[in-house]
């Protein structure tokens, strides 16, 4: 395991996580498709081909954090090849209709797309889209994110058993995240189940910054979100950190209790996400191993090393099985820990 | 604190680097808001990466000087072409492009540098002049009463309207219609989508306005031979007239710009909405409505003051909170994270100077735009005699390319070439433009707020009266819907009893 993030210490990594996506936004917004330019001095016949354009199609916009880290990852593969990589944004659809473009592109190793389960297979699994996102090839992972339980501070809560406690008192009835039927929504419905935080109402909002503001106005009480997209309200103080949901913890708040630390059962397959590339399915093997080599050169490379060091964003290198591991893992587990029926309806309604 | 915060941001924007970074912010604004489809947020896009070498506060003064150029530019290109240069500038459309038939570009050019200036600075001091307070205020605006101003905002089509009541609550239901398009707000179910992706994210609202301002504009222009001011007239009008006509007006200025202000906070309606808003307040508070649509100042005066107004309201989320309510704030919050300056209730607080050095920039910005639009842009005027088959395609060249640009979504480029023959149609037989914007833009923020309001609730009405801002909003509502209904009668009874 690399954690290359353990070579500094979390309050520097927290302070430089506001650049996070300093560096990622540079090289992004110029237009929706950027060429990071070709400058390698590979000379070779074979798979990849110095003359074909490999293009990286990312389902979010611009300046966000999988946009950010593809950005640099292809930055660095391009100084090791001649190919010229153009990383593209097709966000909307909760990620799938960048996925649906990269699925149906052609299998050749030229079209590379960057999601991350298990959020995208909770998509999937809710909306049915007309494919099967769990026949992409996957190629590698380089980053992890986690998800927290954040609360109005003014409620004082001490921690999860805190939370449950108060709940079943009926002191609280409301639990907040982010869009139902989304990945948050599927934790706050294991929260209730497997921990017990009897919630009676989930109230979804467009992201982490609508719900730190809720938080801020006591319109709910509590909610989950994601880690990164409160970094600044938590140091401000104008929302708490109760716990970490993942059982390795947090991303950034390194140091953060989590849930796990309370004893309560681990929903790891659910309460982090697995930044992965993918290639569609049927992509030769040889291609999927040369990628997958160039993508392990570029992430243990100094510049991404360095760059990781700089901003505080966490780095590492899983490979192909490990990415296709945690898609099968998304599609086994949610829907036998979580009735995506009732989840489906709970959202609908 | 609040005196020293202020002090030592005159100081940096007095300091000579800051304000040239702040002009050149202004001119790049005014030339891509003048451009109809580019806008301030893809100006600003282009833009953002070059700032990283730049100090932080430098950058996003750059930046939000390109936002406060593209409001004001946007008038520029409404008042020649009747094609907004931005959302923020399409009620311009209504009088200002009138006046430049006219032969009077030159006055309604005028007017609107001026009214921009003006409404914009009474929004930056009055918000200077709150700052310390403004968290507690930003609060008070939680789902219930994003709902109820979105329900406000629906319920002025009964003012815009004009008479023609049935015509124009068709015309905005059918934008609504079209707004539900997609995967719906605060669940997971698809609407309308056909089984296919592209539309899960529904149809763009500025897709709509391009169509029905900008290209349904082109195909009515298509019918007409020679230039776009009218034969046998010749251009009048002289720069200091929208000085002398917006000094007379110091109400409407300052309600436009409150509007604007308040309108602007609302994640998701911005310059989009207020200055629809404003316009349809001042004709309801006309003492002449029936020369609204044929050429009158205050049709340019209302909309002008708000949209630059509203720059300063959308400032208030995005930078207390990091909630952009817009395109142009979501890349100014880009700019702001990319320079170290992370949103949050401190920058009204601790890191107050921030704020103020950005209002300050703001403010001596509108000095400079009047200077620009009064001697400068005026001259754009002649411009309106120009033929108009020279205009015509490259201003729906200029659409494609701006709806492409949106999402990079061919969803888009249809919508507006289906939107736009159907704003043809709603021009020649007199459905408002006005009500079907106000219904594709303000439908999904109703709905979602609804919908998030009944979670809180457990599905009680009663939210909406809980508290006395929500009751205040409501009869508000009450008055807009029902108040011209009534006036009629209201006016027989009053007669009779004069009797």
């Amino acid at each position: 395991m690399i954690w290359y993030c353990d070579m500094i210490t979390s309050d520097i990594k927290r302070r430089r996580y506001i650049q996070t996506v300093a560096t990622g936004i540079a090289g992004v917004t110029v237009g929706t498709a950027g060429c990071v330019g070709d400058s390698g001095d590979t000379d070779s016949d074979e798979y990849p081909d110095g003359d074909q354009s490999i293009e990286v199609i990312v389902p979010f916009g611009e300046g966000g954090g999988t946009d950010t880290y593809a950005r640099q990852i292809f930055g660095a593969v391009d100084d090791l090849i001649d190919n010229p990589i153009e990383v593209r944004n097709v966000p909307g659809a909760a990620t799938l209709r960048g996925a649906s473009e990269g699925f149906f592109s052609d299998p050749d190793g030229y079209t590379i797309t960057a999601f991350n389960p298990p959020s995208t297979p909770i998509s999937a699994m809710i909306e049915e889209p007309p494919f099967e996102l769990q026949e992409f090839e996957g190629i590698m992972s380089h980053s992890r994110g986690a998800f927290a339980l954040i609360a109005n501070p003014e409620h004082e809560f001490q921690n999860v058993q805190d939370v449950i406690d108060r709940f079943d008192d009926g002191e609280f009835e409301l639990m907040g995240g982010q869009s139902p039927g989304g990945i948050t929504h599927v934790q706050a419905f294991l929260a209730r189940q497997e921990w017990g935080i009897e919630w009676d109402r989930y109230v979804g909002y467009a992201g982490a910054a609508p719900i730190a503001e809720a938080l801020a106005a006591d319109e709910i009480p509590i909610a989950i979100t994601s880690e990164t997209g409160t970094v600044g309200p938590i140091e401000e103080g104008t929302v708490d950190l109760v716990a970490m949901l993942p059982s390795d913890g947090g991303v950034v708040f390194e140091d953060a209790p989590s849930a796990v630390d309370e004893g309560f059962e681990e929903m790891d397959f659910v309460s982090q996400f697995n930044r992965c590339f993918w290639f569609p399915p049927d992509t030769p093997q040889d291609a999927i191993d040369t990628m997958r080599g160039l993508l392990e050169e570029a992430v243990m490379s100094d510049q991404i090393q360095e760059w990781s060091e700089d901003t505080g964003n966490h780095i590492w290198f899983r490979d192909s099985e490990y990415a296709n591991q945690v898609m099968e893992d998304a599609f086994e587990q949610i829907p036998s820990a979580v009735d995506l029926e009732e989840l489906r309806q709970a959202a609908e309604e | 604190m609040v005196l020293e915060a202020l002090g030592e941001a005159v100081a940096l924007i007095l300091s000579g680097h800051t304000l040239y970074f702040l002009i050149l912010g202004l001119i790049i604004g005014i030339f891509v808001g003048s451009l109809p489809g580019i806008g301030a947020s893809l100006g600003m896009a282009i833009v953002l990466p070059l700032t990283v070498p730049m100090e932080g506060v430098d950058a996003i003064i750059l930046l939000t000087g390109i936002y406060s150029g593209a409001m004001y530019g946007g008038s520029i290109s409404a008042i020649l072409f009747n094609v907004p240069g931005t959302a923020g500038a399409a009620a311009t459309t209504f009088d200002g492009y009138e006046m430049a038939k006219k032969g009077n570009a030159v006055g309604a050019l005028s007017t609107s540098a001026v009214s921009s200036v003006f409404g914009g600075s009474m929004a930056f001091l009055l918000l200077i002049l709150i700052s310390p307070i403004i968290i507690p205020i930003v609060l008070m605006f939680g789902t219930p009463e994003y709902f109820l101003m979105a329900i406000f905002g629906l319920a002025t089509i009964t003012i815009v309207a004009r008479g023609a009541m049935v015509k124009g609550f068709i015309a905005g239901l059918f934008g609504f219609l079209l707004s539900t398009v997609g995967i719906a707000p605060l669940s997971p179910e698809t609407r309308y989508t056909f089984g296919t992706t592209v539309l899960f994210d529904g149809l763009s609202f500025i897709a709509g306005l391009i169509a029905v301002f900008a290209v349904a504009e082109m195909l009515r222009l298509t019918t007409q031979e020679g230039k776009i001011k009218e034969e046998g007239i010749t251009i009048s009008g002289n720069i200091l007239q929208g000085f002398n006509t917006v000094v007379k007006r110091p109400i409407l200025v300052a309600k436009s710009g409150l509007i604007g202000m308040v309108v602007g906070a609302i994640p998701g309606a911005g310059g989009s909405i207020s200055n629809f808003v404003a316009y349809i307040e001042a004709l309801r508070s006309s003492k002449n409505p029936e020369a609204f649509g044929t050429g009158a100042a205050e049709g340019v005066i209302a909309p002008e003051a708000s949209n630059n107004a509203t720059v300063g309201g959308a400032l208030v989320p995005t930078l207390s909170f990091g909630i952009p309510g817009s395109g142009s704030t979501a890349v100014l919050l880009g700019g702001l994270i990319l320079h170290g300056i992370r949103p949050g209730p401190n920058l009204f607080s601790a890191e107050l100077f921030i704020t103020y050095s950005i209002l300050i920039a703001l403010l001596v910005g509108n000095l400079v735009i009047l200077v620009l639009g009064i001697l400068f842009i005026t001259r754009a005027g002649y411009i309106t005699k120009i033929d108009v088959h020279v205009i015509i395609p490259i201003i729906i060249v200029l659409s494609m390319l701006g709806a492409y640009a949106i999402r990079s979504n061919w969803v888009d480029v249809a919508t507006v070439f289906l939107i736009s023959i159907l704003g043809l149609y709603m021009k020649l037989h007199n459905y408002s433009i006005i009500a079907f914007v106000l219904g594709m833009i303000l439908g999904p923020i109703a709905e979602e707020n609804l919908a998030r309001s009944l979670d809180i609730s457990g599905d009680s009405l009663f939210i909406f009266v809980a508290e006395p801002l929500r009751i205040l909003l409501v009869l508000l509502i009450l008055v807009t819907v029902f108040g011209p209904i009534l006036k009629p009668y209201i006016s027989r009874v009053r007669t009779r009893l004069e009797l």
